[in-house]
């Protein structure tokens, strides 16, 4: 028997046994073309996974958090100057919680500038007493020994003073804190200088309780205030206006009691109606100046 | 269109019988073919055989699994061919593993054996064996699948096929021996 025909009768073998290994071969082919023989069907619902939402939570609590303690942080390191960075001719800006703290935030202001200004004024009174000290040792220098010393000895206790007054200008000099702010106003408060109660009388003027101009009197003096406003004022009549406005107010007494003591001290000049009215003579024809709200009529 | 139907164009007398049958199944004969024969002529000639041989056999047959059916008849024209080409000593190119074979062939004269009978013989063998070694078996000698689609198929490597068909093989030379076919 030849190969050949060995496979022929190889190939009537029981069908079944055909059957199988062509089915083995077959559901391989379709693995091969479909990929996989596993069927896949059906929809799983997405499951969000339970931590998730709890972990959303307190990632955005922590960002809430850390963004108010970083805000509170940064306010504490940049926020408001301390006292004690304070130094003399800085401005306080402090926003006012009402028109009175700011005003005597420029009370103290000024507190510090013009004690600024003292501290200068007192250094040229002792460099000009020194000066004098100086010429009168050269004067008195080859007659009188004696004499000599007792004008030294008065002369260099005469500079010993603007020595002190420099020490206390140097004192003036220093950073001046809040708390020294608060105790120059204090005092300033118990004992009021002239400057400051110039300031309060040109503050309560600029504050009276003002309404449309009634009288029909003259003025007798023109005021102008240290920050340029122009007022008319009937120091008998008791009664001031506002230039420019049509606005008339008392004159209170003590007020103008100060501002006839003061009348050479601040721009207060009578006006031609009082010149007029007193038979004193015009030197000055700009003196003759009518106010704005008003017209005056020349007999 | 299901076998069922195809076997009743047949038996019907129908021409689009062999129409739908080529539709089918004309890829896996194809394959049947060539894996016996190497010529492409001789492919066609075989396939044209077999769908003809079909043609004329149904009915009366009506055949359980038109399927193996079909490969069945495209296998044995297809070595019937090439017994043909080899005793002209034409186109003897062949794919099928003859060599292989070579040791379970029984030394008996062709007239001295009962065909059915080793057929028979050879599928008890078959389904005394594991169903892979089985199967590797009938894939190699039956379709006469080359090493490498087994492989494939089975998920195996090649040696290990080779090996499963030298195993197989032995065993069944040694049946057959036991069953009365004697080997030189």
């Amino acid at each position: 028997m030849n190969e050949l025909k060995f496979m022929e009768i190889i190939g009537k073998i029981d069908e079944s046994l055909v059957k199988e290994a062509d089915r083995a071969v077959l559901r391989s082919a379709e693995q091969d073309i479909f990929g996989n023989a596993d069927s896949v069907s059906g929809v799983e619902g997405y499951r969000r996974s339970r931590w998730s939402r709890t972990a959303a939570a307190a990632a955005v609590f922590l960002v809430i958090a850390g963004a108010g303690l970083g805000g509170a942080a940064l306010l504490k390191r940049h926020g408001a100057p301390s006292a004690d960075s304070i130094e003399e001719g800085e401005t306080v800006t402090v926003s006012p919680a009402s028109a009175a703290e700011e005003k005597t935030e420029q009370a103290v202001t000024e507190i510090v500038s013009e004690k600024k200004e003292t501290a200068e004024a007192v250094s040229d009174v002792s460099e000009r007493e020194t000066m004098n000290a100086e010429d009168m040792e050269e004067a008195a220098s080859g007659t009188d020994l004696s004499s000599e010393s007792s004008e030294t000895g008065n002369v260099s206790q005469e500079t010993s003073e603007p020595a002190e007054e420099k020490i206390n200008t140097t004192e003036a000099a220093e950073p001046v804190t809040s708390n020294a702010i608060q105790h120059e106003i204090a005092t300033k408060a118990e004992t009021p200088t002239a400057d400051n109660e110039r300031a309060q009388m040109f503050a309560r003027i600029e504050s009276l309780d003002y309404i449309p101009i009634t009288c029909d009197g003259l003025p007798d003096y023109k005021l102008i205030s240290d920050d340029g406003k122009v007022y008319w004022l009937n120091i008998d009549g008791r009664w001031i206006w506002k230039n420019g406005i049509d606005a008339e107010a008392v004159l209170p007494e003590d007020i103008a009691l100060w501002l006839l003591d003061n009348e050479g001290s601040i721009n207060m000049q009578k006006t031609r109606y009082y010149r007029d009215a007193h038979g004193e003579q015009d030197m000055d024809e700009n003196d003759g100046e009518q106010p704005a709200t008003w017209i005056y009529r020349r007999d | 269109m299901d076998d069922a139907s195809i076997i009743e164009l047949f038996r019907k007398r129908e021409e689009n019988a062999i129409t739908e049958l080529k539709r089918k199944y004309d890829r896996l004969c194809r394959y049947v073919a060539g894996n016996i024969l190497g010529g492409r002529e001789d492919i066609e000639e075989c396939l044209n055989t077999a769908y003809f041989e079909v043609w004329n056999n149904i009915p009366p047959e009506i055949p359980a699994d038109l399927r193996t059916y079909l490969c069945r008849i495209v296998r044995n024209i297809a070595i019937k061919r090439l017994q043909y080409n080899t005793a002209g000593k034409r186109d003897a190119r062949a794919a099928v593993p003859i060599d292989e074979i070579a040791d379970c062939v029984p030394a008996c004269a062709d007239d001295e054996v009962d065909e059915d009978m080793l057929a028979e013989a050879i599928s008890r063998f078959l389904r005394a064996q594991d169903e892979k070694h089985r199967m590797v078996f009938v894939r190699r000698y039956w379709y006469g699948d080359p090493l490498s689609d087994i492989a494939q198929q089975y998920g195996m490597k090649e040696k290990t096929v080779a090996t499963y068909l030298f195993r197989t093989r032995k065993k069944l030379k040694a049946f057959l021996k036991k069953e009365g076919y004697d080997h030189e």
